[in-house]
């Protein structure tokens, strides 16, 4: 049986001021989260998800003997990323659908639909077995 | 903690999630407040926040955790802990905070179960202390305990956010300044104050019945609200009288018709227009399971009365049966604990069904030249319906036009003005 592609659904923004949601309207939100992972689910679509924390680093080598951390206030940014989807899908353009129903959509967010390189996986996968 | 966390708790957690998070910041809010004492409240709404936001930014992507208040609480309690270790002033409470709350955490489930009930119970009465200005015990109860939000306080009750925010600090200021022990009152202190927490939760019930005006949904929500607080309440022995039973059977006897009380397009229908086929068995049947273990003792309160008239309501099948005999009955008697032009008003309804529209009249005859119910469009309403089944329309239609003028709410306009132009139309074919 061939694979099926995997797709990283990258989540961004959307989440500029949360502290103004009522408690309601962020049980709502996460509804139409469950919901629209219920239905990836169901249809088998959906490998797993993880958010990711506001705080982190950003390590960087500015000159050739020189590291740079710097802290990363993540959240605060807009284009920052929330957390990401792994996602199984027929193609492309079945993901791209897919994350159309991403309820971040609802809140100005963005979904950054990135296929895993397949050839890659499957070459490793054939290896090891 | 992958898919099969959505397969396995979905289906089960659709049917509570709605109102989780609400809920469970009220027993947040209350069990941490138990720890830090009143005078920290404001740490503790803003610690139980950052909890349940975190739990929105998480949970979609994981799925609910296993135990969801154990995730919350843990959180929240972190939260807490934070916050007190930002201020150097606060490092004994740090400390103290730590090692109570530690052993709280481990407490077998039944037992933690009742704490967090005892909990909620203490920040009820908290919320409606006598030192606080009624309107300002509700706002604090819709906020602490329900988990509104102030612009949904506002949108419930007509007024401004920033009025809503000030009755809030204020009632907070004064908590502080009072130095509130954090407690079920006990002994003789509870009585009245029990009758304080019942007249709170009779205000917020009929706040979002009467339906007079604001958001439909969010005074749904208060009649919902009302019921699960005063359910806590009536199971929590210091809550467990016979006038807590009788307020609990009122609120589900008359919250089990409200979805026939309107039709599709959201005009609103009379009593004897209701599909009573929409009224809410279960709740009704549970509404008379409460009047009953009301009145297990002699003791009669104005809510024994009020249920007894709603569960008169209740269980006629069809309008004619209604047993108006025995609602006028109960009218007398609560007009006699509690004589208000409102209730005599009430009686009269039930008086015209029973002896005839005249004699309704003639009782409406007695109570028109008080202040409070010649601005009631109801008073209106009511008094043109006894003209029209005397088929005098010319006063009837007079009356329409004085109800339509004083409310504001669109469906109770639509309701009138269908009334009044079926009356002209009367009064102009002779």
């Amino acid at each position: 049986m061939a694979l099926m592609p995997e797709f990283v659904f990258l989540i961004r923004g959307g989440e500029e001021n949360p502290q103004d949601f009522s408690l309601q309207e962020l049980q709502v939100h996460v509804n139409k989260y469950f919901a629209w992972i219920e239905e990836l689910t169901q249809a088998g679509h959906f490998k797993s998800g993880q958010p990711l924390a506001a705080q982190g680093k950003v390590v960087s080598r500015p000159a050739k003997d020189k590291v740079s951390i710097k802290d990363g206030p993540f959240a605060e940014s807009k284009e920052a990323i929330q957390g990401f989807f792994l996602i199984q899908a027929n193609d492309l353009n079945q993901a791209v659908e897919l994350a159309q129903g991403c309820p971040v959509l609802d809140l100005g967010g963005g979904v950054e639909v990135r296929p895993i390189a397949v050839e890659i996986a499957q070459g490793l996968k054939e290896k090891m077995e | 903690m992958s898919q099969n966390n959505f397969l396995s708790h979905q289906t089960e957690v659709n049917q509570w999630v709605d109102a989780l998070f609400r809920h469970e910041s009220g027993k947040l809010v209350a069990s941490l407040t138990r720890f830090l004492g009143l005078s920290y409240l404001e740490l503790v709404e803003d610690a139980v926040q950052e909890a349940l936001l975190k739990a929105a930014r998480q949970w979609p992507y994981r799925g609910i955790p296993e135990q969801p208040t154990a995730w919350l609480w843990q959180v929240a309690k972190n939260q807490a802990i934070d916050r007190l270790r930002r201020e150097k002033t606060l490092a004994t409470k740090l400390s103290q905070f730590v090692q109570e709350i530690d052993q709280y955490t481990h407490l077998p489930e039944p037992q933690l179960a009742y704490e967090i009930q005892d909990s909620l119970l203490r920040l009820i009465f908290t919320c409606c202390h006598p030192i606080l200005p009624p309107e300002a015990q509700v706002a604090l109860t819709l906020k602490t305990i329900c988990g509104f939000s102030i612009p949904e306080i506002a949108r419930a009750f007509l007024i401004l956010e920033a009025t809503v925010a000030k009755r809030l600090v204020r009632a907070k200021q004064k908590i502080r300044e009072a130095g509130l022990p954090y407690e079920v009152p006990q002994g003789s202190e509870l009585s009245p104050r029990l009758e304080t927490v019942q007249e709170v939760l009779y205000l917020l019930f009929n706040e979002g019945y009467s339906a007079s005006q604001g958001d439909r949904l969010i005074r749904w929500e208060l009649c919902r609200e009302a019921i699960r607080l005063t359910g806590l309440l009536v199971e929590h022995p210091a809550g467990d009288t016979v006038q807590t039973h009788a307020l609990l059977a009122l609120m589900l006897l008359h919250a089990a018709r409200l979805n026939a009380r309107q039709d599709e397009g959201g005009h609103l229908l009379p009593l004897a227009e209701q599909d009573r086929l929409q009224w809410d068995k279960a709740m009704i049947l549970k509404g008379l399971h409460h009047l009953e273990q009301a009145t297990t003792t002699q003791d009669l309160s104005e809510y024994h009365l009020e249920a007894g008239i709603a569960a008169c309501h209740c269980v006629a099948p069809h309008y004619a049966a209604t047993d108006w005999p025995g609602i006028l009955h109960l009218y007398d008697l609560l007009l006699k604990l509690n004589p208000s032009p409102v209730i005599a008003l009430n009686r009269a309804v039930a008086l015209a069904e029973v002896a005839g529209a005249e004699a309704g009249l003639e009782a409406i005859r007695q109570i028109q030249d008080s202040a409070t119910i010649n601005s009631y469009h109801f008073f209106y309403a009511t008094r043109a319906e006894l003209y029209l089944k005397l088929g005098d329309y010319e006063s009837a239609c007079h009356d329409y036009e004085q109800a339509l003028t004083l409310t504001g709410v669109p469906s109770e306009k639509d309701f009138l003005a269908g009334k009044l132009a079926a009356c002209q139309a009367k009064l102009a074919g002779g």
